[in-house]
């Protein structure tokens, strides 16, 4: 072993965000002491708070180690499928947002060219009516993804819909289970040592703990980050600041999340786990707290690293948080500096950290340019709020013939940017060439053919309640 | 390539016209690929195995590079991973950690291409993902001048219009600035909408007509001849490989094909005289030289927009890249499908050329840097040229990448583009530049356990590679 490994790990924040790099940390490095130091949560920790996830957290999950069956079998969590936009798009139907594949594969074009043609020339139905996860969504039902690869029910993506408090629960209890010291304190003061790195941190009763790496996972305010330095760039320029009120889910687990603009700013309710509303900054929302955007430029400096919204603030669109905390954390991993902690390590993992939150939010201002806002303050600040020129560029590209200009460590993926688009009301101006030159005719028929065989796919699956009620009984 | 490509995917999009001249004739260096060349013979849907024998191609497993890192050193860049990754963490972690426990085996042993192309043996890549034999691909080797007139006939019979002739001069719009025509040596005039230059490094549409400024890089890439002849095969089986030898002011490159064995020296000339340079390339041959030894100039460098108004730079008339890595033809490639990408659609827009530059520079420079490399991370002390290559100030991106590998084994990640992590790991290790440290994930794994599973996957591989057919055997009959 290197004689200047990490050996001690000190995860500052008890909410879900430190919980989950306190297990990804203890499971991938058993020879490391890790210690989570509970400090009282703050309420705006959003990301601890929220109940929407991205596919790519059963990612994260196999790399901790916890079972989904686990998780659906302790009610900590429910699959979602998709999330129903009402409101929020430039016609004003409802639509769809998915993850995963969509339409049939012809040649090797992407799908989009050919429906964003049939989408001009008359009235093609929605993208999302082309995959399989968007017709279950549309019809409340739901069943696993199939192993066989050659059947139309097995490529599609789910994310998970937590239950924050049963999730942090069950995520607790998984740390125990990987040997994680839990702390419960307020931090008081932090030891800062000749070189400019933490020494050890106290506690507002006096104790004294230390480590050789520490974690700031206590939210926004990077309370342990900060007191190094704090190098931190307002994102308010592109996204709105807001306030955010959090409230119980409404109604039973469904396959789809439900979110709709109105004209005090926006309302979500992902069923039986949360809903919230967003309003603009001055609007006195009951229970709410403030969200400013913003980004730490070097969540990383000397033995402080911050993760999730110690690193950055982004919009709870498309819920961008819990997929940069998960980030954050797999990157921290992978880029893991000895105690030496050098500059060129640590710039490296700045780097493409940077890019994981300029790629979410981009995604989250996207939603905030559609056209046809309700009227109120909120939509019209919304409206004045720049472009940023990454997004610009995409939009640019996708306007004009359905180009995706590919962007380093972007989590979103290709497929969630089309159904964004797609159902937000963008639609290519022009028809790629290498899509022209397949004729519409038999292309027609063969996306009328594919929504035929979608559309018989739903009367045939359990509604999303039985197979939950089944797979309950089961576990 | 440009127009057999447009004229195969853009049927409809646009009427094709090749304006070549037979007195110019080919370069013809570039006989070295990369595996992505496959996908572009896929693409056009030519038959693999005509393809060769038309080209006279074998089966490419790597580059064998000789003498760089110290004289006598020799190391396979292999076309594949070393190993598979244990439980998310990159081999040559677990490889590094297990040098400390005696386990000195060579990282190359745990690559399939290596243990290939050691025996002179070929398969193609198993097409489970699940299989040891899925993580290689291959390339190939080949003539060049007839992979060109290959292209010319099957372009022409997608209706691609060839006009023989000579460009003298270009006419301008007088509004946009855009070409309108090419006038010919016989007053021809020929028109179009979208200009591609492949004139190679006379750039005549996108430096002369459109003075696209040039980006030198020869103070990282001083290396600006090369002097190539063919030669009569040695007797003996043939290498399933492309070797690179270090020379004292540049390289020499030894490509076995069908017929013939490709070589030629590429030197710097600040360094060694033109005659000094054939001579040691002649006095290296393994067979009677074919035909005159021939030089070659150029420039390391690109144009800092490889589209301007209507016209496209591809290949050497956008930039050049010495052919130490194989990448010329991979670079001209990836340029043609990002022009396919972007084609223009109701007009060329400013974010048609801003996206298309964008992602040429972006493989350029990365590409620059890991050749720069090759010639930087050296212990040679018996040359001007290899001491003002051990002591040069590479570009910052370079030293970053550097200093990155040697802490702890890792490298810069791309999301797409040249090259990737086990091309990095080959060339540091293969010329002397050792991490410190690795992965500490990898110390989750007992030692015993992990040299068991190791020495278990070097078997493996020498056991498949004696089962697979010898590289002449495998070639198309």
């Amino acid at each position: 072993m290197n004689d200047r490994a990490i050996r001690s790990v000190l995860v500052l924040g008890g909410g879900i965000t430190g919980l989950s790099a306190a297990a990804a940390f203890a499971r991938a490095l058993p020879q490391v002491a890790v210690t989570l130091v509970e400090t009282p949560a703050d309420p705006g920790a959003l990301t601890d708070r929220l109940p929407g996830s991205q596919p790519a957290i059963q990612r994260f999950h196999r790399l901790i180690g916890l079972e989904e069956a686990e998780l659906i079998a302790s009610g900590a969590a429910t699959w979602r499928i998709g999330t129903r936009f009402r409101n929020w798009s430039a016609s004003g139907a409802d639509w769809i947002h998915f993850t995963g594949e969509c339409g049939p594969q012809i040649g090797t074009i992407g799908f989009h060219h050919l429906w964003a043609r049939a989408a001009r020339s008359g009235d093609a139905p929605p993208w999302h009516a082309y995959a399989a996860a968007g017709v279950m969504a549309g019809a409340d039902r739901f069943v696993l993804p199939a192993d066989d690869p050659a059947s139309p029910l097995a490529s599609y993506d789910y994310a998970l819909r937590i239950v924050p408090e049963r999730y942090r629960a069950l995520l607790k209890l998984h740390c125990e289970r990987l040997g994680v010291v839990a702390v419960q304190g307020a931090l008081g003061n932090a030891e800062i040592d000749a070189t400019g790195a933490v020494a050890a941190i106290a506690l507002a009763d006096g104790r004294r703990l230390s480590g050789d790496l520490y974690l700031d996972c206590a939210g926004p305010a990077a309370p342990l980050l900060s007191r190094l330095a704090s190098d931190v760039e307002s994102m308010g320029g592109w996204l709105p600041a807001c306030r955010v009120a959090i409230l119980p889910g409404i109604g039973e687990p469904g396959a789809a999340d439900e979110i709709e603009r109105v004209a005090s700013g926006w309302r979500w309710n992902a069923p039986g786990a949360g809903s919230g509303e967003v309003a603009g900054p001055g609007d006195d929302l009951p229970g709410s707290v403030a969200v400013t955007p913003s980004r730490q430029r070097a969540p990383w400096r000397r033995n402080v690293v911050a993760i999730g919204d110690a690193a950055a603030t982004l919009d709870p669109l498309g819920w961008a948080g819990l997929t940069l905390a998960h980030r954050s954390i797999e990157l921290a991993l992978e880029l893991l500096p000895d105690r030496d902690f050098h500059a060129v390590e640590l710039a490296n993992y700045n780097c493409r950290a940077a890019a994981v939150v300029l790629a979410l939010r981009d995604f989250a201002a996207l939603f905030y340019h559609c056209p046809d806002a309700p009227d109120g303050p909120f939509w019209r600040g919304a409206a004045s709020l720049e472009i940023p020129p990454t997004l610009s560029a995409t939009l640019e590209q996708f306007r004009r013939r359905g180009y995706l200009v590919p962007a380093d460590e972007d989590c979103i993926g290709e497929s969630s940017w089309i159904a964004a688009l797609t159902g937000l009301g963008e639609l290519p101006e022009h028809t790629d060439p290498l899509a022209a030159a397949i004729p519409a005719e038999p292309a027609a028929a063969a996306m009328a053919r594919w929504a035929q065989g979608l559309g018989a796919i739903p009367p045939r699956l359990p509604s999303y309640r039985d197979y939950l009620a089944e797979t309950l009984r089961r576990l | 390539m440009t127009a057999a490509a447009l004229a195969k995917l853009l049927p409809h999009a646009c009427t094709v016209e090749l304006v070549e001249s037979e007195e110019i004739g080919i370069v013809g260096v570039g006989e070295a690929t990369l595996p992505h060349l496959r996908a572009f013979v896929q693409t056009l849907g030519l038959d693999e195995a005509e393809f060769m024998r038309e080209t006279h191609a074998t089966f490419k497993l790597g580059i064998e590079f000789r003498d760089f890192g110290r004289i006598g050193d020799a190391y396979l860049h292999p076309f594949g991973d070393f190993g598979r990754p244990i439980h998310g963490v990159p081999f040559h972690h677990h490889w590094l950690k297990m040098r400390g426990h005696s386990l000195d085996a060579p990282i190359f042993d745990y690559s399939p291409c290596n243990v290939m192309a050691a025996a002179n043996r070929f398969a193609r890549p198993d097409t489970d993902p699940r299989s040891l034999l899925s993580t290689f691909s291959y390339a190939y080797q080949f003539d060049a001048t007839r992979f060109a007139p290959y292209l010319r006939r099957y372009a022409e019979a997608l209706g691609v219009r060839r006009t023989e002739g000579r460009v003298v001069s270009v006419e301008r719009d007088g509004a946009s600035g855009d070409v309108a025509a090419l006038l010919l040596h016989d007053e021809r005039r020929i028109e179009g909408d979208l200009f591609v230059d492949c004139s190679g490094f006379r750039s005549l549409l996108l430096g002369d007509a459109m003075g696209a400024e040039w980006e030198d890089w020869s103070r990282w890439l001083p290396c600006d001849r090369a002097v190539a002849v063919p030669c009569e095969s040695p007797p003996g089986p043939i290498e399933p490989y492309t070797r690179a030898t270090a020379t004292r002011a540049g390289w020499r490159w030894r490509i076995p094909l069908t017929h013939r064995v490709g070589n030629g020296h590429v030197y710097s000339s600040a360094h060694i005289g033109d005659d000094e340079a054939a001579g040691a390339l002649l006095a290296g041959l393994e067979g009677k030289a074919l035909a005159d030894p021939r030089i070659l100039r150029f420039r390391a460098g690109r144009r800092r927009q490889s589209w301007v108004g209507n016209v496209i730079g591809i290949g050497l008339a956008s930039g050049f890249l010495e052919p130490l890595e194989s990448t010329s033809i991979y670079l001209a490639q990836m340029a043609i499908m990002r022009l396919i990408a972007l084609f223009p659609v109701g007009g060329i827009a400013d974010c048609d050329r801003a996206e298309f530059n964008r992602a040429v520079d972006y493989e350029y420079d990365r590409v620059r840097d890991f050749l720069v490399l090759h010639y930087h991370a050296t212990a040679r002390d018996d040359s001007p040229f290899w001491n003002d290559m051990r002591t040069m100030v590479v570009p910052d991106s370079l030293t970053a990448k550097i200093e990155l590998f040697r802490r702890a084994g890792r490298i810069e990640r791309y999301s797409h583009g040249l090259f990737l992590e086990p091309s990095w790991v080959a060339v540091y290790l293969g010329q002397g530049i050792v991490p410190e440290r690795w992965d500490q994930r990898a110390d989750a794994i007992e030692p015993g356990q992990l040299a068991g599973a190791m020495q278990g996957l070097s078997a493996q591989i020498a056991t498949a590679v004696a089962a697979m057919p010898l590289h002449g055997a495998a070639l198309p009959q």
